[in-house]
């Protein structure tokens, strides 16, 4: 199976916080229509690795591609603009504004014009969102205020969206649902997407590709179906990476075995 | 030249009694008491009154209860007043877990509140005018002249001040002192290796309040008057920026912060030749105190003797440096 | 009993300063969490230029304008200087608000240096009184009250109408949220604070001329108000403070009517107490939970 053309390209990326190194040349790419999911135990590093990537955190060395242009040392803000998306774990929605205005705070880089038109669009492809126009965020429900902050995002209309744990506050049943169906129909519509998950089995399902990282490092990384058959994916995770590795081809050409 | 070495000095043991209390409750315990003057005010004002004798009918002064209690017992009553004081604020005010700016306001509120209703009502102190005449402890009974009064008084406060720095140095290097620093850096942690956040706040609240009655009551019986105009709210920043500059949770450095702020900048000056308008120096004096506070912030932001090394790094680095998480700290492991 | 009605009167006069002031200190609040205590000191700059300018000649209105315009600019120097270098350092919350009193003392001891200290008083010729039941207003009263409320309705349709606006209150909740959304953060801080520094001035300006005096420490003597106001309307709402200041305006000159006046002041800070001790969802955090950024 060939992946898409990248349009999210991490080479050999680290970052960290002062003179810690929390994440160690550490390579991943997503393109349009893929669902790409970043796995990996507790402190792995997933949350720097997303963080360095939306331009939260300094990077150390490596590149990044957006689109074929170099962004590394593109402010966060820009980043945006040439179309990162990004859905943070908690505090993703701003609680004391309505839906609506959360919508066109999503679309603040759009022409003034188009911001009208847009938010029309994205409710159209969230229609549970019509009703609530006008509540206040932070009165929503866990499930609705996810698809909120997915929806927030889509509105600039991003290459590749980040989700960061985008279940981790919510009930399996409603994770499930936020999973299969809202992120599911993203890639449907060619939408590239970069998300962390714990939730494996679930994140495998819907994802077509997953990287894992362990320790701040790429360990392995292959198709989501090869993945769902890789037997020791759990021990990695309780290992610490000890554990014999099976990369996919990419991890190979890496040299990290 | 004497009375002026003399009455400096006297001010120099007052501040650094003054900058010991809320180093106390600040330095050490992270209180916020932005209202501090008042405990230092009601220390003054119950020390007149228990001095002054019971008012008498006709008389030039009006306050409530009127005593004349011989030295130290004056002392004592400014002291316990202050405590008093405290245990009444920190048990309405500490318990409760408010951000420490808005902490801040309510004990701005609080000195802001007890200047107007004590300016306001006269029956309490005296109103606006203040109490004035407090006999001076022993004047009655030494006859001596003024300036060797003067130094007398210098010799007392400074037994005074020894006492009270051994006392505190013994509370902040016991393992109380240690919770305290440990409640200052992260109160939840501390409750949970089994500190008692909240009554340690209100005790240390309570020394401190005790010690800046106490220093109040000396001041009166120093100066012989009290009246609202030396107690505006504006007098707490003072001894903020004594403590600051002089280093916070750390005794010593509160008497150098008590020496060049309060005394050099604002005592000093009053001793010079008047020039300009009527006024002007007392204006450079705060314009003086104000740029020396933003200037040593910026450079020494721990101030002239910062507080010893092997405590970890002040409620600042947490309250804003970005928390590291978890994650960062087992990638190091590795 | 007209008396109280009379004092209402008053009441929603004195409100119009405390009002202009509150939304300014609570926008600026609510989006840097910067105490800023020296808000004090810059109303009395306002004040003082304005009164400067009409000195010149200029017509009072066209002076409280000036006075808005300086102070602007003056919040916004000190806040993109002074503040800006505290902050970056990693000053506390409550470092920060012993930064900007350093700043007030500042502002009011230069202003109180280069005045002498004198007190200048303002003559306002009255044209015609208007009588609203037992309540009298002049003309200029009037006027000031008409320029709260129109300042009140473009500052809240600004912040809910515009995209602007809305990005400034979410910037106020989120600002990292709002960042990742793509909006320019430095530049609506800088929006804030410069609304801020104008209704600043158009307090202080307001406050001289409806008391007739202005000297360096005009400020100070509304700044406790504005403070309760913009708190009692939690931290950030426009319409919170509006409301406060209101309440409060006409719960001091009751207090006052009543006989009590040296307690009228006392009054509003003890409502303030209880209300940040009873309130504590907007105001908690304790020393350490929750971080609040500091946006400068």
């Amino acid at each position: 199976m060939l992946r898409p053309e990248p349009c999210l390209r991490a080479a050999e990326v680290s970052f960290g916080y002062a003179s810690l190194r929390v994440v160690h040349e550490a390579s991943l790419q997503v393109g349009p229509g893929e669902t790409v999911v970043l796995l990996g135990p507790n402190g792995a590093g997933k949350s720097t690795l997303v963080k360095g990537i939306i331009g939260q955190l300094p990077l150390l060395s490596g590149t990044l591609d957006l689109n074929g242009s170099d962004i590394s040392r593109t402010p966060a803000q820009i980043r945006v603009r040439q179309g990162l998306g990004y859905v943070p774990q908690i505090r993703d929605v701003f609680p004391t504004l309505s839906v609506w205005e959360n919508l066109t705070m999503g679309g603040y880089l759009l022409a003034r014009s188009g911001i009208k038109e847009r938010a029309e669009q994205v409710i159209g492809d969230f229609p549970a969102l019509d009703r609530l126009r006008r509540r206040r965020a932070g009165t929503l429900s866990g499930g609705e205020r996810k698809m909120l902050a997915i929806a927030r995002a889509l509105m600039a209309k991003p290459s590749v969206l980040i989700l960061d744990e985008p279940t981790s506050n919510l009930a399996p049943l409603i994770a499930a649902k936020v999973l299969e169906e809202i992120v599911a129909s993203l890639a449907g519509a060619g939408q590239a997407v970069l998300m962390i998950e714990q939730r494996v089995e679930l994140a495998l399902q819907v994802a077509t590709y997953g990287y894992v990282l362990v320790q701040g490092q790429m360990r392995l990384d292959g198709h989501a179906a090869q993945l769902q058959e890789t037997e020791d994916l759990s021990s990695l995770f309780f290992s610490g990476g000890a554990a014999p590795l099976h990369g996919g081809p990419e991890a190979a050409t890496r040299g990290l075995a | 030249m004497s009375a002026f070495v003399s009455i400096s000095l006297v001010y120099l043991a007052i501040y650094t009694l003054s900058a010991w209390s809320l180093n106390l409750q600040y330095g050490y315990a992270g209180i916020i008491n932005f209202g501090w003057i008042v405990f230092q005010s009601i220390g003054a004002y119950v020390a007149a009154t228990t001095a002054l004798g019971s008012p008498t009918s006709g008389g030039f002064q009006t306050y409530i209860f009127g005593a004349r209690l011989g030295f130290p017992l004056p002392l004592i009553m400014g002291t316990l007043a202050g405590a008093a004081l405290a245990l009444l604020l920190g048990l309405i005010i500490l318990t409760r877990r408010i951000r420490p700016d808005f902490q801040a306001i309510i004990m701005l509120v609080v000195a802001i509140i007890a200047a107007e209703v004590v300016s306001t009502n006269t029956a309490l102190f005296n109103g606006a005018n203040g109490l004035s005449n407090v006999p001076q402890p022993f004047n009655g009974v030494m006859h001596l002249s003024y300036n060797n009064y003067q130094w007398f008084f210098v010799a007392f406060s400074f037994a005074l001040c020894i006492i009270v720095y051994f006392g505190l140095e013994w509370i902040c290097r016991s393992s109380w002192g240690r919770a305290l620093r440990a409640m200052r850096e992260d109160d939840i942690l501390a409750s949970h290796v089994g500190i008692n956040v909240q009554a340690l706040r209100i005790v240390v609240f309570v020394i401190g309040g005790a010690i800046a009655g106490f220093s109040g009551a000396l001041l009166v019986e120093f100066l012989g008057t009290w009246s609202p105009d030396a107690w505006s709210f504006v007098e707490s920043f003072v001894v903020f920026v004594s403590v600051y500059v002089g280093g916070r949770a750390n005794n010593r450095g509160a008497i150098i912060g008590a020496f060049l702020v309060p005394v050099v900048f604002g005592t000093m000056p009053s001793f010079l030749p008047e020039f300009g308008y009527p006024g002007l120096s007392a204006n450079l004096e705060w314009l003086v105190i104000a740029a020396l506070w933003l200037t040593t912030f910026y450079l020494r932001p721990a101030g002239i003797l910062p507080e010893g090394r092997f405590i970890a790094r002040r409620t600042r680095a947490r309250e804003q440096a970005p928390v590291m998480p978890p994650i960062a700290k087992q990638g190091s492991v590795a | 009993m007209n008396l109280y009605i009379e004092a209402i009167g008053f009441g929603v006069i004195a409100a119009s300063s405390i009002a202009l002031g509150a939304m300014g200190f609570t926008l600026q609040f609510g989006l840097t969490n910067v105490l800023n205590v020296g808000y004090g000191a810059t109303m009395s700059f306002g004040a003082i230029v304005a009164y400067a300018a009409h000195l010149t000649g200029m017509s009072i209105w066209l002076a409280l304008i000036c006075g808005g315009i300086a102070t602007s600019g003056l919040t916004l120097l000190s806040a993109k200087t002074l503040l800006r270098v505290y902050a970056k350092r990693g000053a506390a919350l409550f470092e920060m608000a012993m930064v900007t009193f350093g700043i007030a003392l500042i502002v009011e001891y230069a202003i109180a240096s280069i005045t002498e200290n004198n007190t200048f008083s303002l003559t306002i010729a009255i044209e015609h009184t208007h009588a609203l039941g037992p309540i009298r207003f002049t003309d200029v009263q009037l006027a000031l009250v008409i320029l709260a409320v129109v300042v009140f309705i473009l500052l809240d349709g600004f912040l809910r109408l515009t995209k602007v606006g809305t990005a400034l209150r979410a910037t106020a909740v989120d600002p990292d949220l709002a960042r990742a959304s793509g909006i320019a953060t430095g530049r609506i801080v800088t929006i804030a604070w410069l609304l801020s520094g104008f209704l600043c001035g158009l307090a202080g300006g307001v406050f001289t001329i409806d008391i007739l005096t202005v000297n360096a420490f005009t400020g100070d003597s509304l700044l406790s108000l504005v403070i309760v106001a913009a708190l009692m309307g939690t931290a950030g709402s426009v319409r919170g403070a509006a409301l406060a200041a209101l309440l409060l305006g006409i719960a001091t000159q009751l207090v006052s009517a009543a006989g009590a006046s040296g307690y009228a002041s006392a009054v509003a800070y003890g409502v303030l107490a209880v209300v940040l001790l009873a309130r504590p969802k907007s105001v908690q955090g304790g020393l350490v939970a929750d971080r609040v950024q500091i946006t400068v």
